[in-house]
């Protein structure tokens, strides 16, 4: 197995993320594909902390693990604030905002 | 501890891998919410199996505890508190899909022909030691202030994610009273 199979892999994700988060139009499938984005520079993450024998990488996805959830609480708590008020969770919706 | 097959190691990483890119792209193209968040679920299960390949043990369980134990919930209760019947045609203009797979393409090719510019090194496949305590370590000494501000940020997303459905829940209250001192009124006008 090759690093370069791992790094593929992880690439894979990030475009598969970038694809959804320029596609969707449902607030919630966004926020679920950022979090693919992160999940793939996690794997990159961690496998760069395999290759160069050290655990940092690892200690910095534990930090990423921890801003990826508290994004998901506040995010969520805005997604639910925004249907009870507009009634859809549309993205087209929030340009509403900018006015 | 004995090595693991280089053969079956490698079956190993096919499986996950593959289960992470299919359920991943379940989740960017299934038109159902629930059916994507659904597909998250085996998409963050097979990244959990690629960190305890790759020897970060303690990684892959703290994605298991998290990630599908408390991210995966907040989302699948996002997703039930905000469903409606107008939320199962959710793709955007076709404009907007051709824009979003060239760029996402150009970005890939970018990126693959960068890395195929590097000759890596082959894994090695002997037996992983435990990561948990030298982990910890790191994050009490080299790490103290991230994992400190880490517990900071963590503290003021809770309150701020309960601060915004508590005032939700407030406002709704007022104008409930508002519209019902406004139905007395116009009863009493009429």
């Amino acid at each position: 197995m090759n690093y370069q199979l791992l790094f593929v892999l992880s690439f894979v994700l990030f475009v598969v993320g970038m694809i959804g988060v320029a596609m969707r139009r449902n607030v919630i499938i966004v926020l679920v594909s950022l979090e693919l984005m992160l999940n793939a520079v996690n794997i990159l993450f961690v496998s760069a902390s395999k290759y160069l024998h050290t655990l940092d990488g690892q200690v910095f996805v534990i930090m990423v693990i921890t801003i990826a959830a508290a994004e998901a609480a506040i995010a969520l708590a805005l997604v639910v604030r925004l249907f009870r008020t507009m009634g859809m969770v549309k993205i087209d919706d929030l340009k509403r905002l900018k006015w | 501890m004995s090595a693991v097959p280089s053969t079956v190691h490698l079956l190993f990483f096919y499986f996950f891998a593959a289960m992470t890119i299919a359920s991943a792209l379940l989740v960017v193209l299934l038109r159902n919410i629930v059916q994507s968040a659904f597909a998250l679920f085996f998409t963050l299960f097979g990244v959990a199996g690629i960190y305890i390949l790759l020897g970060a043990d303690f990684v892959g369980v703290t994605q298991v505890l998290i990630y599908i134990g408390g991210v995966m919930i907040l989302i699948v209760f996002g997703v039930m508190l905000t469903h409606n019947s107008y939320s199962v045609d959710i793709f955007n203009r076709l404009g907007t899909l051709v824009m979003g797979t060239i760029s996402a393409i150009v970005t890939f090719t970018i990126i693959y022909y960068a890395i195929r510019q590097v000759p890596w090194r082959l894994i090695g496949y002997k037996a992983s030691i435990p990561t948990t305590r030298p982990i910890g370590t790191l994050l009490m000494t080299d790490y103290l202030l991230p994992f400190e501000l880490a517990s900071v940020l963590l503290v003021l997303a809770m309150v701020g994610a309960a601060y915004l459905i508590r005032s939700e829940l407030r406002v709704g209250k007022e104008r409930k009273d508002r519209d019902k001192r406004g139905a007395g009124l116009e009863r009493k006008d009429a």
